[in-house]
């Protein structure tokens, strides 16, 4: 396979990877703080590359502009969720929250399907064109895609690490009735945290709306994967997110350049690989 | 309620729990709890594991399934409110384990509880860092780093930032090496004298007798007897067993 | 578990069992169409196979389609290239089943909760994915025109109703084999294992050992479901390897009741029927609301099933049987309401 090849697919394979962070990231954040897993998150992504889609479809509303408000309007609708719905679920058993993401996911992909059609979308968006490095010629966009991404990566960061809101949310998945105890209002916390997670579900999507169909079967897939990529990443470590994400992005791209048919499974393989090998420790929630 | 109560006409109550009953789940723990708390009292509630002794503190700050009954603090009723409120109203809590955030450095968990507003008594970081040198040296340290005393102190000293005034403190003595004990004895006597309310609960009786105005023993989830610190030598024998020590 | 009887059956569920075997018996002369109740019973055996996981262990598979779907291929594909006997393919189902539970178990069971559910589920994925590549499922269009064939040479599934008693005789027999493992002292342990690991490995035992074995039990009636259903309908796709079959069956179990053993029979007999007749019933609805959407209710399955999974976590969490079994509680003796599914067996 010439080099210039090899490195491209090497490079959509990071480009994938970013979007495999962003979403666990927000999966992560969510379960962190709500001990909810998010079924739904797939179906966040699918709409945020929809709503992306159909502004510029219909409205006319250029990519810029979307990134900006998709997330936003996708975390408020998140914030709203989790007031009205997923608070009803807190303290029960955790099937219930994947039974009740499972129906978000059923609605919002069914609304998305009535209203749009069962067919995807393609995201038509003035070209970025390539830039080269040396022999490799590299798409701009997906450039754009991982250099922004890995900025978002950051700015999460450093909002959980680094800012009074952060050590709050820090302290909230350690013990939020005691962080309540201490003054601060959980309720917000929660209804926040959520709306940010899915906020950076939807910028997924937003991101990945140029270079990936957009269907409700996408985010479906994508959704799975995510789940491999946090059970071997772990849920307790942004940057364990952050080396998983890449890591098994590029690990996919890898394979998929050698055996195309395994590129589809090897993350879960791996998955269930790291699940054998790693030693099962007595904690409340063992990853 | 058996028992007399040394009632100060001058001193507003702060506390005041008339027949609370509160669930966990299904399991009912308090049954019919009476009390109340002065201005500048400092009231230790003593009883067997069990007894209901750290239920009472939960409930008065909303962190039990269901409460019944009256649960007032500075002259507001607090039974239907959420515990971030009650917190704010200025009511303090070191809970038993501790709730040291492990992941946060000391500093951030001195800085995490909400500090309130309208509040005098707030102390700023340098005066406690002073009240409690340790902590200063190990400031930048991870909650998970700390020393079991440290992590007391630590518990003590952030509630002392917000500017509570009515101070709930769960077993601090715990597990502690004596002389660490002595020190919270002083700081608690030092916070006495500041006027701070304070409702302890204690499994070590030496250590809450020397502390204590007054001293509620529990049993199986209610009062039984109120004794005041002076009338507890003479009752000190039947305290003890129900203390099974 | 029934707090106060260990193996014995409480003597009202005793009517209610022999109620629905009549009931079931004689449905297809009361106007029950015989395909349409074959479809029910597979699902129903396949809910009750699951139930043994969620309701008795406690453990959420998401990936159980994967034992489904499979089990039909090989139905499918057997019956179809090979030629083999009924029987023969039902048996491949159910072994399937074992199987492939067995690989899946092995990884899954080492996890609880959450965690289990993501780890089967994205096990199962790797299954769906080589089902996709297979050339022997016939990919999109999946297998079609499987026959039904004569069962042990004599008897003649060809005749609908005949297939209809044939998979009753299978869905009674496994109801009653999970009705007596759920009543017997391998049911406690279940039922131990699923309220508190941790205290059932302080008493000696290894759980995850009976978890495997449990959940290649429900794998296994998973595939022999999965075959019939094939046989049934005579059609094999990717459709019943998805995940949203797994989520389908999940469904029924919280609709008709997670706390018994009734419940995912209730479940898959009502969301088979619905399913079936969604377009009918919106039509209904729209005639007599006046609401023209409704017409369209037909092409909205997923959505109405989503509305369905919200409405029973946010607001009916005990299920249709749950419901009804509490009711019999309460007129029959003073036991308290609980908020949860409770345990009804």
């Amino acid at each position: 396979m010439p080099l210039n090849l090899f490195f491209l697919q090497l490079f959509f394979g990071l480009t994938n990877g970013c979007f495999y962070v962003l979403l666990s990231l927000g999966l992560t954040l969510v379960f962190g703080m709500l001990r909810i897993i998010n079924f739904s998150h797939g179906a966040i992504f699918t709409l945020g590359g929809t709503f992306a889609w159909a502004a510029q479809e219909y409205f006319a509303v250029n990519y810029w502009v979307m990134l900006l408000l998709a997330p936003i309007v996708i975390g408020i609708f998140g914030i709203i969720i989790e007031r009205v719905l997923i608070r009803r679920i807190y303290g029960l058993d955790d099937l219930y929250s994947v039974l009740l993401t499972l129906g978000l996911t059923l609605i919002i992909d069914g609304a998305i399907r009535s209203a749009f059609g069962v067919a995807g979308h393609s995201y038509e968006q003035t070209t970025f064109g390539t830039v080269s490095f040396g022999p490799i010629m590299v798409p701009l966009y997906r450039l754009w895609v991982v250099v922004f991404s890995l900025l978002v990566w950051l700015a999460v960061w450093l909002l959980v690490e680094r800012t009074k809101l952060g050590s709050y949310l820090r302290a909230g998945v350690e013990n939020a009735k005691l962080v309540g105890a201490l003054g601060i209002n959980i309720s917000t916390l929660t209804s926040l945290s959520f709306g940010l997670g899915m906020g950076l579900a939807g910028l997924a999507g937003v991101l990945a709306a140029p270079i990936k169909t957009i269907s409700p079967v996408s985010g479906e897939n994508i959704l799975v994967v995510v789940f491999a990529v946090v059970v071997i990443g772990g849920m307790d470590s942004m940057k364990g997110t952050l080396l998983a994400g890449i890591g098994l992005g590029l690990v996919e791209s890898l394979v998929r350049i050698y055996y195309p048919e395994g590129s589809s499974v090897i993350i879960f393989v791996i998955m269930g690989a790291v699940l054998l090998l790693r030693k099962q420790e007595m904690k409340k929630v063992e990853i | 309620m058996p028992g007399s109560m040394n009632m100060r006409p001058n001193e507003s109550v702060i506390l005041d729990l008339q027949d609370v009953s509160a669930w966990y789940g299904q399991s009912r723990a308090l049954h019919g709890v009476n009390f109340s708390v002065h201005e500048g009292e400092v009231v230790a509630l003593l009883g067997r594991n069990g007894a209901g002794r750290t239920t009472t503190l939960r409930t008065i700050l909303g962190l039990v399934g269901k409460r019944t009954g009256l649960v007032q603090a500075f002259g507001r009723d607090i039974c239907k409110w959420p515990s971030y409120r009650i917190a704010r109203l200025g009511v303090g809590y070191c809970p038993e384990e501790r709730g040291i955030f492990s992941k946060l450095t000391c500093e951030e968990n001195l800085k995490l509880p909400w500090q309130i507003k309208t509040s005098d008594a707030a102390m700023s970081l340098e005066e406690i860092y002073q009240l409690f040198p340790n902590l200063a040296e190990r400031r930048y340290s991870k909650g998970l780093s700390l020393s079991g005393g440290e992590q007391q102190m630590l518990a003590v000293a952030r509630i002392l930032r917000t500017g509570a005034r009515l101070l709930l403190l769960d077993e601090i003595s715990e597990g502690l090496a004596p002389v660490i004990v002595e020190g919270l004895a002083e700081a608690i006597q030092t916070l006495k004298k500041l006027s701070f309310t304070i409702l302890l609960v204690e499994q070590n009786l030496a250590f809450a007798a020397s502390l204590a105005d007054r001293l509620l023993v529990m049993e199986h989830g209610c009062v039984i007897k109120s004794l005041s610190s002076s009338e507890l030598e003479a009752q000190r024998s039947w305290v003890q067993e129900k203390l099974s020590i | 578990m029934s707090q106060d009887y260990i193996g014995a059956a409480r003597p009202t569920y005793l009517y209610i069992y022999i109620a629905g075997t009549v009931l079931l018996l004689i449905a297809p002369l009361i106007g029950l169409y015989p395909v349409l109740g074959t479809n029910m019973l597979c699902f129903a055996i396949f809910a009750t196979g699951y139930y043994l996981l969620l309701g008795c262990t406690g453990l959420p598979s998401l990936g159980h389609a994967a034992f489904f779907g499979v089990g039909g291929y090989l139905a499918g594909y057997g019956i179809k290239v090979i030629g083999i006997t009924p029987e023969v393919a039902l048996l491949a189902g159910a072994l399937n089943g074992a199987v492939l539970g067995l690989i899946m178990g092995i990884v899954a069971v080492r996890r609880s909760g959450i965690v289990f559910a993501m780890v089967t589920l994205a096990l199962a994925q790797i299954v769906y994915f080589l089902c996709v590549q297979i050339p022997q499922t016939g990919g999109e269009d999946g297998i079609v025109g499987i026959s039904r064939g004569m069962l042990f040479g004599v008897i003649d599934l060809s005749s609908d109703t005949v297939m209809y008693y044939v998979t009753l005789f299978f869905f009674l027999a496994i109801f009653y084999f999970i009705l007596r493992v759920v009543r017997s002292p391998f049911g406690l342990l279940l039922s131990a294992i699923k309220h508190s690991e941790y205290r059932v490995i302080s008493v000696g035992f290894k759980p995850n050992n009976y978890k495997l074995l449990v959940f290649v039990i429900s794998a296994s009636i998973s595939g022999l479901a999965g075959s019939l259903k094939a046989m049934s309908t005579g059609v094999a796709t990717l459709g019943d390897v998805h995940w949203m079959t797994s989520g389908y069956v999940l469904l029924m179990v919280l609709l008709g009741g997670l706390g018994t053993i009734l419940g995912p029979t209730v479940g898959a007999l009502v969301l088979v029927f619905l399913e079936n007749k969604l377009g009918a019933i919106g039509v209904f609805l729209g005639s007599v609301t006046g609401i023209s959407w409704f017409g369209t209710l037909g092409q909205s399955v997923p959505m109405v099933l989503g509305v369905l999974f919200v409405l029973c976590v946010i607001v009916f969490r005990q299920g249709i049987a749950g419901g009804l079994m509490l009711l019999l509680e309460r007129i029959s003796s003073n036991r308290k309401r609980p908020d949860d599914p409770g345990d009804f067996d």
